[in-house]
């Protein structure tokens, strides 16, 4: 027996005109198979149009705002770590690039060579510059360093604090917000 | 939507913690609903709607408010739970738990209630046959009662994907009722009962 439209007209009763409800009535009227499978239907569609919403245990939203800050710092790490990987990728790419490019232009042995002068040259201008430090150091009295460390200490502070208090005044902001809405 | 949770949309898309735990609060039963029929088990579902708030929190600033929040919600909540399912692949539902945790009868009737737990568990059962998209949408169908539209905007799917889907899903819902064991029983009982 031809079970189609019927099949495909069980499972959309709500759609149907009075014609097709009524020619899949007498189908299912002659056909046990499909009338088995109406009833079967019938019966899921009842359980679930008679299940409820389950709902969280108590303290949803109180474990949402209590996890809030850890998920956000891992979210920082993990930009963080993004970050350090993309730099840490760049750097490479562009000293490989760089070693191709000095070696297509010069022979091993120069770049060997150019390379241990560079060197050399670096170590002794940081010689030179703790020298000239230590003379430094030595001709400034010391009360100069604690008011310039002084300085440096309320620079630091300063910097922190303008950084910070923006931060706090942003998250009181949609609390006074709430209220005011209260 | 409510004229407060225009307000708290707008709050939480200015970076609004506040705000936004007003929308946890208010949406909290249809994300966990969704979860718990999609996974089938209590922490899995709470672990899967808190993720699904966080997701929703970081990407405020992308939705658009022309849409239905819930479906917005709802959506993240779907695909999260699909992706979760099908890194999985072994179906894990916990049937027991999924009917044990459904609202209690207010007025349950003794000699209906073992039928009713039974009806409950064999549904929860089938319903944990479907493949994952399949599920969620009957979960948004009869738990949500959204039309084809909906479910479509949620799943990102075409109305015409959605309604060859949700006919199929229909068609194996009855077809695996028919043959699950307590209808065979009933069957059997009733083909081998006395005809007096």
């Amino acid at each position: 027996m031809n079970h189609q439209p019927f099949e495909t007209w069980m499972f959309e009763m709500d759609q149907l005109d009075p014609t097709q409800a009524a020619a899949l009535n007498a189908h299912l009227a002659e056909c046990p198979e499909c009338r088995r499978l109406m009833e079967s239907w019938q019966a899921v569609e009842y359980q679930l149009k008679a299940a409820r919403q389950v709902s969280p245990a108590p303290g949803f939203t109180a474990r949402w705002q209590a996890n809030l800050p850890l998920r956000q710092q891992q979210e920082q790490l993990q930009q963080a770590r993004q970050w350090l990987w993309g730099l840490g990728s760049t750097a490479l790419v562009i000293a490989f690039a760089l070693i191709v490019y000095l070696l297509s232009t010069q022979s091993p042995v120069t770049l060997f060579v150019n390379l241990v002068e560079f060197i050399n040259g670096a170590a002794i201008f940081l010689a030179q510059t703790q020298s000239i430090l230590k003379i430094i150091f030595d001709i400034v009295p010391s009360v100069v360093w604690i008011i310039l460390g002084a300085v440096l200490l309320v620079g630091l502070v300063g910097a922190n604090l303008a950084w910070v208090l923006p931060q706090l005044h942003d998250r009181n902001k949609g609390v006074a917000k709430n209220e005011n809405f209260a | 939507m409510s004229f407060a949770e225009t307000d708290w949309l707008r709050q939480a898309q200015h970076h609004d913690e506040e705000a936004f735990t007003h929308l946890v609060e208010t949406y909290q039963t249809p994300v966990y609903n969704l979860c718990y029929r999609m996974l089938g088990n209590a922490q899995e579902a709470e672990d899967a709607a808190q993720e699904t708030f966080w997701r929703a929190y970081q990407a405020i600033n992308r939705y658009d408010p022309s849409r239905p929040f819930g479906t917005w919600l709802l959506s993240i909540a779907a695909h999260y739970c699909i992706d979760q399912q099908r890194r999985k692949r072994v179906p894990t539902l916990d049937v027991d738990l999924m009917t044990d945790m459904d609202a209690p009868d207010p007025a349950p009737q003794p000699e209906n209630v073992l039928g009713q737990q039974q009806d409950k568990e064999a549904i929860a059962r089938v319903l944990a046959s479907l493949n994952e998209q399949d599920r969620a949408i009957i979960v948004l169908r009869y738990w949500q009662e959204y039309s084809e539209e909906e479910i479509g905007q949620a799943l990102s799917l075409s109305v015409s994907a959605v309604k060859s889907r949700l006919h199929r899903a229909r068609r194996q819902l009855a077809q695996l009722w028919l043959d699950s064991p307590q209808q065979v029983a009933l069957e059997r009982n009733h083909h081998e009962s006395p005809a007096f």
